[in-house]
């Protein structure tokens, strides 16, 4: 039943997940420092706070098309010279401001969650404010965080279906390509979402034992 | 921007007006399907139940891309399908995109309903009936305004999902906001003037969206 096209498929989803991965990696980043912006003054923290209620509101599909074809024209314009930005990176940039946009939220509710007494009885203790935020407050953060971003990397997993739409080869666009060769558009897209399938099944059970792992 | 603006006013008009349609059409008919699912399973009914249960996890489980190309581009493959009156549907790809929509935000709201269904307080039905109203008053009276006051604050979300859901459907050809933008990204060759466009007209949507809705819910909680 496997012939090529399954197999071109499956291996698709190297694609699909190394782009998660990225776009978890750099839209973790990300999200830290927006939810640190949102604590800050108020001249940074308010732009913040607008830029995340904006790529809340607008679809995903747009953002994407804004960081592949703005990005590349922005540069282009501004360096005098034609500067390349791959489907991937304009693809990682793309998901990545999406997921931090969420993230950056749950961070914020998830440091309202840590008791204000323990930073307190940190310093009390002579900490310095470092080891204050890097012993008590983000140890903490993570774990009271890990729920909801185990939630956003399964979102981020099947968002990412949309870099297919910018060309770049991943399970849905060989799914595509198949479907269009064979004339079976049916059997490659249905293989196609039994693979995203497994993957957030996946997911789930790696994300409640970590959970399990990490739980106060 | 202007030019464009003004050169195709009409058309940009249209694509409103159908990711406006698209989101009413999903959001009426995606409600009514959602309680049903949740009622199923709060009664617990046999067999659908466990049909409900796996519609929720494979529509959750896979990208709406997946669902919506599996919808249109699917029943093409089979040809007794397409032949046959069944099939006719499934040719209008606004039909398809309907179809993918509702399913796609009744598997979420569904067992967000559910959640709120378990959790309604019994304490509150019992003194409705100790009170002397009958099984309907109970329900119009105590059941419904308590569930959708519940619901409602989580409701919002989702319906702003399934506005950002309604801009992938460009890509089988139906002419939304998105739809419309890219075609004219293509005509005039001003990529960044119509991405701009199309994000400026997605903001005002969600900011009316939301606002509206928010109203709503400060009338429901009062």
């Amino acid at each position: 039943m496997l012939d090529g096209y399954y197999l071109n498929i499956l291996a698709a989803s190297k694609v699909t997940v190394s782009i998660a991965l990225a776009a978890l990696a750099v839209g973790l980043v990300l999200s830290l420092l927006f939810a640190l912006a949102e604590f800050g003054p108020k001249w940074i923290a308010l732009p913040i706070k607008g830029w995340g209620i904006l790529i809340r509101g607008l679809p995903e599909i747009f953002v994407l098309f804004v960081c592949y074809y703005g990005i590349t024209l922005l540069l282009t314009q501004t360096m005098k010279h034609f500067v390349d930005v791959s489907a991937f990176q304009s693809g990682v940039i793309a998901l990545s401001l999406i997921f931090s946009a969420y993230a950056a939220q749950i961070f914020i509710a998830a440091f309202h969650a840590i008791p204000k007494d323990e930073l307190l009885a940190g310093k009390a203790l002579g900490l310095s404010s470092f080891s204050v935020i890097f012993s008590i407050v983000l140890p903490q953060l993570f774990r009271h965080a890990l729920p909801g971003l185990i939630n956003l990397w399964l979102v981020l997993l099947k968002d990412s279906s949309i870099v297919s739409l910018i060309g770049l080869h991943d399970i849905m666009n060989s799914a595509h390509l198949a479907a269009s060769e064979t004339f079976q558009p049916f059997n490659y897209y249905v293989f196609a979402g039994a693979i995203y399938l497994v993957l957030t099944y996946v997911s789930t059970f790696l994300g409640n034992k970590i959970e399990k792992r990490f739980a106060l | 921007m202007l030019t464009i603006l003004t050169n195709h006013f009409q058309f940009i008009l249209s694509g409103i007006g159908t990711t406006v349609l698209l989101l009413a059409i999903t959001i009426v008919v995606g409600l009514l399907l959602s309680m049903t699912f949740a009622s199923i399973k709060f009664y617990k009914l046999p067999v659908l139940t466990q049909l409900v249960n796996a519609i929720v996890f494979v529509v959750r489980g896979t990208p709406f891309l997946v669902q919506l190309f599996i919808i249109y581009y699917g029943p093409l493959q089979f040809s007794w399908l397409s032949h046959s009156w069944l099939g006719i549907p499934f040719k209008s790809a606004t039909f398809c995109a309907l179809l993918a929509l509702i399913l796609n935000t009744t598997a979420y709201t569904s067992s967000l309903f559910y959640g709120a269904m378990k959790n309604l307080p019994k304490g509150e039905i019992i003194a409705a009936e100790s009170m002397g109203l009958n099984r309907w008053q109970t329900l119009l009276n105590i059941v419904i305004p308590r569930f959708f006051t519940r619901i409602f604050p989580v409701y919002i979300n989702e319906v702003i999902m399934v506005l950002k859901c309604t801009a992938l459907v460009s890509t089988i050809t139906i002419l939304d906001v998105m739809g419309v933008l890219k075609q004219l990204m293509v005509q005039t060759y001003q990529t960044i003037p119509c991405l701009l466009i199309a994000g400026v007209i997605y903001v005002i949507l969600t900011v009316l969206l939301t606002t509206g809705l928010k109203l709503i819910n400060y009338r429901l909680t009062r």
